[in-house]
């Protein structure tokens, strides 16, 4: 018997009963929204995590990017907790975006919904190869839960609202 | 070669952590750095007004999962498959190690970069594949740190909690050439930072853990603060994912409720740094998903613990529990300590780790936290009747349990032992009660000796209908 063949039988044989699935996304709508204006709290999130954020124009996007960030666009923002989707479009793209010192996401001003609930419900993940959600730049705690930003991945991260 | 002739110790938690807190400065530091960790936690889940709402929600998504697990694995099979992703079946741990282990050999691969997985903690990965020639290096911080030091982690999200930034340092001098003495965790990270880099491009594999698979879409959610996952990812052609089989989740929506609490709940910020999403390999990668069973559908099948199968490895219910904070997750024994340690770890050998439950006060802090609500007090409880029932309790507190259920069940005895007590703690010096009150003693005040016993009280009191005092 393969492996899968026993695994599954395994399981059939031991499973419990369990409940339905929930609703998840009309249990989502019944949390209330908390205060403030989305981009506002997105700003504030981001901070929070860490990120530089320029209410600006693309024209900042490359002056960072001409000082040696890595630009790139994100598709929507996340102001519960400061995430920016990220879809980099080929191999160089996805390594720069982790391999860089600095990495500069440009996202539209209109493009930040409320929290992970909406943004599941925008975007279509099924679609895409890689994709990821990125809130700042990378940090650890790891040496007597001391924060350091810049762990191994980029040590400074901006966002730049657009539109 | 089954694990009963290689005779493996069985573990003594009280005995390991008395080691542990004999050095009562360390325990202290160790403690409130992990109660900090539980404060921020705290300061998280205070912050969303939905947040019993969401535990309640991951729960039952959960318990649904694991009640149709085969429908949900074979979704993800198959949408997986379809995607690109490799998907493969391993029984046991032996069987993982061997196809992650036949995966590389395939691809030649000789440098393999890991990111953190307590799955192949648990399956001994490391350990096999340097035996067979093949350079792992751990590229998550805390892992690094231990793998220098040839030890294992002692907490399944932050691995190296149990040392100082001075062991770092000194770890760090002797295996990456840092100045001695230098223990600054800014200057010890950047190190980390340039040594791992060279790790990461020269990798010829690169294989990460799994925190959530999604069946609907076939693809796999990696969450690190530090981008090593990423890192190595991104740069090598052969990407291995191994998995547990209950990190399935049904549904792409089911992600918002998992990611909203996960990261809350193990280091108190709303989400890591990274959360990625790998559903296809790139042109010219390979991405393989292991799917692993090692004791899991074992597990499913016992009616009071399948429910510990719903746990999402955030970590909350070590950085609360008392005797975890004050023993450290190496006095375990087990791969994953702590609270879900022990409510996992007794299921793959009883005898071995008969002591795991008996390693808390049921004080029920740990469910409070779970955000998966794990009911782990009542299965720590649950536990302890099977360990018992089966004879593995050590013979003194057997005898010691027999003995006080005998008292107890006679009423005379009890007052009659009680007046004694009472009388003996009046009279007889502190030394001598400390020592007969065994390990309570060894650091607590002795309370102060009532006058009477409630029952003479009562009896006194009642007599003349005067109101209690």
């Amino acid at each position: 018997m393969s492996a899968r063949a026993a695994i599954l039988a395994a399981i059939r044989a031991a499973r419990p009963d369990g409940p339905e699935l929930p609703d998840v996304r009309a249990a989502a709508a019944t949390f209330g929204a908390p205060a403030g204006d989305l981009v506002a709290r997105f700003i504030e999130s981001s901070r929070a995590g860490g990120a530089d954020v320029i209410e600006g124009t693309r024209a900042d996007v490359d002056r960072l990017a001409d000082a040696g960030a890595f630009a790139i666009d994100g598709a929507l923002g996340v102001a519960e907790n400061g995430a920016v989707w990220v879809v980099p479009p080929d191999r160089e793209a996805r390594v720069a975006l982790f391999l860089s010192e600095r990495v500069v996401l440009a996202l539209d001003r209109s493009a930040i919904v409320a929290d992970f609930h909406a943004a599941y419900a925008r975007l279509d993940v099924a679609a895409t190869g890689f994709g990821a959600f990125v809130a700042g730049p990378s940090k650890t705690a790891d040496i007597e839960q001391s924060l350091v930003i810049g762990a191994h991945g980029p040590k400074g991260l901006t966002v730049v609202l657009v539109g | 070669m089954s694990r009963r002739t290689l005779a493996l110790p069985v573990v003594d938690h009280a005995d390991a952590a008395a080691r542990f807190i004999a050095d009562e400065a360390r325990t202290d530091w160790h403690d409130g750095a992990l109660w900090w960790v539980r404060e921020k936690r705290d300061r998280a889940a205070a912050a969303l007004p939905e947040w019993e709402a969401l535990r309640a929600l991951a729960s039952r998504i959960k318990e649904h999962t694991l009640s149709r697990l085969d429908e949900h694995l074979e979704r993800f099979e198959a949408n997986a498959t379809r995607n690109g992703i490799i998907v493969h079946w391993a029984r046991d741990a032996a069987e993982h190690n061997r196809i992650v282990h036949g995966i590389l050999e395939r691809h030649r691969a000789t440098r393999l970069v890991k990111s953190k997985s307590m799955l192949t903690e648990e399956c001994g990965l490391n350990p096999y594949l340097e035996a067979r020639g093949i350079d792992v290096v751990d590229t998550d911080l805390g892992e690094r740190i231990v793998q220098l030091r040839d030890e294992a982690p002692s907490h399944i999200v932050l691995p190296a909690i149990h040392l100082k930034k001075e062991d770092v340092g000194d770890t760090f001098h002797a295996h990456l050439g840092t100045p001695a003495g230098l223990a600054d965790p800014q200057a010890l990270t950047e190190a980390a930072r340039v040594h791992l880099r060279e790790k990461f491009l020269a990798a010829d594999a690169a294989l990460t853990g799994v925190n959530f698979a999604v069946a609907e879409s076939g693809g796999v959610v990696v969450c690190t603060n530090e981008g090593n996952a990423d890192l190595g990812t991104a740069l090598a052609p052969v990407h291995i994912a191994s998995m547990g089989i209950e990190k399935i989740v049904p549904r792409l929506d089911d992600l918002a409720v998992f990611l909203r609490l996960l990261t809350r709940s193990a280091t108190g910020q709303p989400v890591t740094v990274y959360t990625s999403h790998v559903h296809r390999p790139r042109a010219g990668q390979e991405v393989h998903v292991v799917l692993v069973d090692n004791g899991r559908t074992t597990q499913l099948g016992r009616e009071g613990f399948w429910r510990s199968l719903k746990c999402i490895r955030c970590g909350a219910c070590m950085n609360t529990c008392p005797i975890y904070r004050r023993s450290g997750g190496h006095s375990y024994g087990s791969t994953v300590p702590g609270p879900i340690g022990s409510v996992l770890t007794p299921g793959l050998d009883l005898e071995r780790y008969a002591d795991l439950p008996f390693a808390s006060t049921l004080c029920g802090s740990c469910t409070a936290v779970c955000p998966v609500m794990i009911d782990l007090d009542a299965q720590l409880y649950r536990w302890r009747q099977i360990v018992a029932d089966a004879g593995y309790v050590p013979r003194a507190k057997a005898a010691a349990m027999k003995a006080s259920a005998y008292v107890l069940a006679h009423p005379g005895l009890v007052r009659a032992l009680g007046a004694t007590a009472r009388r003996a703690m009046r009279v007889l010096p502190t030394r001598a009660l400390r020592r007969a009150s065994g390990a309570w003693g060894i650091a607590r005040d002795l309370p102060v000796p009532p006058r009477e016993s409630f029952h003479a009280w009562y009896r006194a009191h009642r007599a003349d209908g005067r109101a209690a005092e």
